[in-house]
């Protein structure tokens, strides 16, 4: 039972490690525009990369995006690197 | 470590990497309304070595929503591209491609639809996993579509955002 409540408070400790937040990288003086394009790139242990490209390019020609109003990267981790998710998110026209 | 101790410890790390999922969509205030953007989502294949993810733009000053896929095959060109689920249905010939790209699994092409908004919600209130087809020149038919566990969710989670926008 002891052993039991351990892990589980171990896996607390994971839950309450990981996080996930939302952070501006650009914005430009053109109208919040109707497309999104969205590009991510995820790691392990910060250096295996399972997903690899979440540049603003990448992004913008998956939303069809010509004149980008802003950009913003979401970045979702565990324990800081056990897991890392970022996503690059242009908005525009 | 036992096979049980480290059994637990794998629940307890996959229960933190699920209820850490990003949200599902993203809201933004336009000039005439609001955008909601729903973030890509991956289908199962229903055929080996191809794949696609899409995403969805819906804009509450528009007739239309927007459909964005990217879907990597062998199959170079796309004439058709089919949503179907339960009785509601939609076909289009009429779409565009925003880039094709060699990939290590087959050709990406970025697809671009607009779907009536109507059509498009009435997708979501089948109990029918939504499927999405696209056919090619060739004339073979390539489908893709959710696990009914995820289908359950995604429902709730579509529906639930479109009607707090009206």
């Amino acid at each position: 039972m002891k052993k039991i409540l351990g892990l589980l408070a171990v896996g607390a400790v994971f839950v309450f490690s990981s996080c996930t937040s939302v952070a501006p990288v650009a914005a430009t003086s053109n109208p919040v525009g109707s497309k999104c394009g969205v590009a991510t790139e995820t790691k392990i242990l910060g250096i295996y990369p399972l997903e690899g490209d979440h540049g603003i390019n990448k992004a913008a020609k998956a939303g069809g995006i010509k004149k980008i109003s802003h950009v913003d990267v979401e970045t979702n981790s565990i324990l800081g690197v056990l897991y890392v998710k970022k996503t690059t998110k242009v908005y525009g026209e | 470590m036992t096979i049980k101790r480290l059994f637990l410890v794998s629940v307890c790390v996959l229960f933190s990497i699920l209820s850490s999922a990003q949200g599902r969509y993203s809201t933004r205030l336009l000039e005439n309304g609001t955008m909601l953007f729903f973030n890509p989502c991956k289908l199962v294949a229903m055929q080996k070595e191809t794949s696609l993810v899409y995403d969805m733009t819906y804009l509450t000053n528009s007739d239309s929503v927007t459909v964005n896929m990217t879907y990597t095959a062998q199959d170079l060109h796309v004439s058709e591209v089919r949503i179907v689920s339960g009785t509601a249905a939609y076909q289009t010939a009429n779409y565009s491609i925003f880039y094709r790209e060699k990939e290590k699994k087959g050709i990406a092409t970025r697809i671009h639809i607009s779907c009536p908004k109507n059509t498009y919600e009435d997708l979501f209130l089948s109990d029918t996993p939504m499927r999405i087809e696209i056919v090619s020149k060739e004339g073979g038919v390539r489908s893709f579509t959710y696990k009914k566990t995820k289908w359950v969710k995604e429902r709730e989670n579509i529906l639930e955002a479109i009607a707090l926008l009206k």
